[in-house]
């Protein structure tokens, strides 16, 4: 009915003639956008935000409807990303840039420009753009970090942890409502994807660890059930596979019982299944959570994980050996699928899955090298 | 079109079932191999590459080219790893058969092939030892593998028995049609025709099965 009414107005916008009726109907717009793009209908969204934004005089609307504009240009470019629309969605983001006021408004549109160029195969530059943004929420990553910053790394949060088990942690932990940290959690969150897809390897070692560091410090939020997830990843990667399956059990549990975790979701179930749930349960048992991540992730627009739910539950089937034609009909429809949904993001999914071995094998390497080293010099973390 | 890590797998699936001009090579209407490899290099996504030469080893040792997967091994290991990520079991499966398969065909070197596939199952006995489920199957089809190397013929047969039994279990089909396939092998290499008759027809019956589900695939290769 609201949609039907905001539809109904939106064909006789020349009809709204004073300044007030027009902003009220982008307003108006603005509210129909976010229940359409809850409700993944994202070309609608798209149409709404800009009736909305067409809405508002060109002229002065920066400054007579600051906010108002800043809504409707951050909705549209959040809802482009998501849609896949990745040209248009940088210039929106470059134009409302330019017109942003404080660095907290700017901090949404720099997620989606950050995400918007790795989906354009640009990930150096994405990866800038995120560590540039942690940098002015006061972490400090290093900039061309080595086997021996990440060791440190690892060192601090083994400290920090004082020999807590992941469940321990999850009941002692505080719950953390610094709106700036929450933020810092959630870049560093994109970071690890993608520094991940650009063969950064020591970067994501960093970020992995950094993320479980300022759970550890700051207390718990919705992003801190991938925390727990990646660093459940390492710890198996360096062969602790009980304690890392379980800080992904714990993951999992965080996803249930953090508030907005569902937006997570997706992120979390694509690392907890694919390194850490078969350590102790049968494969099988991750088809189905793999299957959910994705949908889950496609509603809450963690497209990208979401891509790699299903790469994840394709390469489940295949080790199963699931009979080939319906497996040669479960990739073409997730081909088809992840090209509907966004090209560049399918062909970014892919790589990323690919990656992670790779990544984890180097990163238990030397790790294990210099963690062997250290022991013997008496420089345990333990 | 698909791509980067689809796309291998979906050729695979193509060329078992028999939508390929050639069966041994990755190109067809999923991706063209050469082309694949040009292009992930010029990306820098060499994974990618390294996921392909995996795809190839576990396609080639299907088909019985036993030295082409090996040689996919060895780029695999040169290259990549795999971590903890859930295809560690197939990978560790597919590297030590043809091992194994290379130590029975080239007997001259049978130390050098043993050592290799010794070391994929002392990985799944640690890993089976941290109360992992899933290297019980591959584990237990390696060792069989082995003992058939030398084994006398009950001690064989009770493990590869035991294989299919776990394979039949999980669900696994394509480890329990070539677990079938490597048992009627070694009977009919030991000449007890009616046992090696016996799992050639479960075999093809496991086939059966699956081509009543829609598949049409593991005929080429038993």
């Amino acid at each position: 009915m609201f949609f039907a009414g905001v539809d109904l107005v939106s064909k006789f916008t020349s009809h709204f003639t004073t300044a007030e009726s027009r902003i009220e109907l982008a307003r108006l717009s603005l509210e129909a956008g976010k229940i359409a793009e809850m409700k993944s209908a994202f070309i609608p969204a798209t149409q709404y935000l800009k009736t909305g934004i067409s809405m508002l005089d060109p002229t002065d609307r920066w400054t007579k409807n600051y906010e108002l504009c800043l809504d409707l240009h951050t909705k549209a470019a959040e809802v482009g990303r998501t849609y896949g629309d990745c040209h248009a969605t940088l210039c929106l983001v470059e134009e409302t840039i330019s017109h942003a006021r404080s660095f907290k408004d700017k901090i949404k549109l720099l997620y989606v420009k950050m995400f918007v160029l790795a989906g354009q195969q640009k990930l150096v530059e994405a990866y800038k753009v995120c560590l540039g943004v942690l940098k002015e929420l006061g972490v400090r990553m290093p900039s061309n970090p080595k086997t021996i910053h990440v060791l440190i790394e690892y060192a601090h949060t083994k400290r920090l942890l004082k020999g807590r088990k992941p469940r321990d942690l999850m009941l002692s932990l505080p719950q953390l409502s610094d709106e700036l940290h929450i933020i810092s959690l959630l870049f560093l969150d994109a970071a690890g994807m993608i520094s991940w897809s650009a063969d950064l390897e020591e970067h994501t070692s960093m970020v992995f660890l950094r993320m479980m560091r300022l759970t550890l410090k700051h207390g718990l939020c919705k992003y801190s059930s991938f925390a727990f997830a990646t660093y459940g990843m390492v710890l198996a990667a360096l062969g602790d596979r009980n304690t890392g399956y379980e800080f992904g059990r714990v993951a999992l549990e965080l996803n249930a019982t953090q508030d907005g975790a569902r937006g997570c979701i997706s992120s979390t179930t694509v690392v907890v299944q694919s390194f850490l749930t078969h350590l102790k349960q049968p494969l099988y048992n991750s088809l189905a959570p793999m299957m959910e991540g994705h949908q889950i992730g496609m509603q809450t627009g963690e497209i990208e994980f979401a891509a790699l739910c299903l790469s994840g539950h394709g390469g489940i089937l295949v080790a199963l050996g699931t009979n080939l034609e319906s497996l040669e009909k479960s990739f073409l429809n997730y081909g088809t699928l992840m090209l509907f949904t966004s090209c560049p993001m399918h062909m970014f999914a892919s790589s990323t899955l690919s990656l992670l071995p790779l990544k984890l094998r180097f990163f238990a390497n030397t790790v294990k090298g210099w963690l062997m080293a250290f022991r013997l010099l008496g420089f345990s973390s333990r | 079109m698909a791509d980067g890590l689809s796309a291998p797998w979906l050729q695979f699936a193509m060329n078992l079932r028999n939508k390929a001009l050639d069966p041994l090579v990755l190109t067809g209407d999923a991706m063209n191999e050469a082309e694949f490899v040009r292009h992930s290099t010029a990306n820098k996504h060499m994974v990618a590459v390294h996921n392909m030469n995996f795809v190839r080893m576990v396609l080639l040792y299907i088909l019985g080219e036993l030295e082409g997967a090996d040689h996919g091994r060895r780029v695999w290991e040169q290259g990549s790893g795999e971590g903890s990520h859930f295809l560690m079991y197939f990978v560790v499966l597919f590297s030590g058969l043809t091992s194994l398969g290379l130590a029975r065909k080239y007997p001259r070197k049978r130390r050098k092939y043993l050592a290799r596939a010794n070391r994929h199952i002392k990985k799944m006995e640690a890993l089976l030892r941290d109360g992992c489920v899933n290297a019980m199957l591959v584990l237990r089809f390696l060792l069989a593998e082995r003992l058939s190397l030398k084994g006398d013929l009950g001690v064989v047969r009770k493990a590869y028995d035991e294989t299919i039994n776990i394979a039949g279990r999980t669900g696994s089909r394509l480890v329990k049609a070539l677990a079938l396939e490597r048992a009627g092998d070694f009977m009919l290499d030991r000449g007890d025709l009616y046992l090696a008759s016996d799992y050639f027809e479960q075999a093809v019956d496991e086939v059966r099965i699956r081509q009543s589900r829609g598949n049409r695939v593991d005929s080429v290769f038993l």
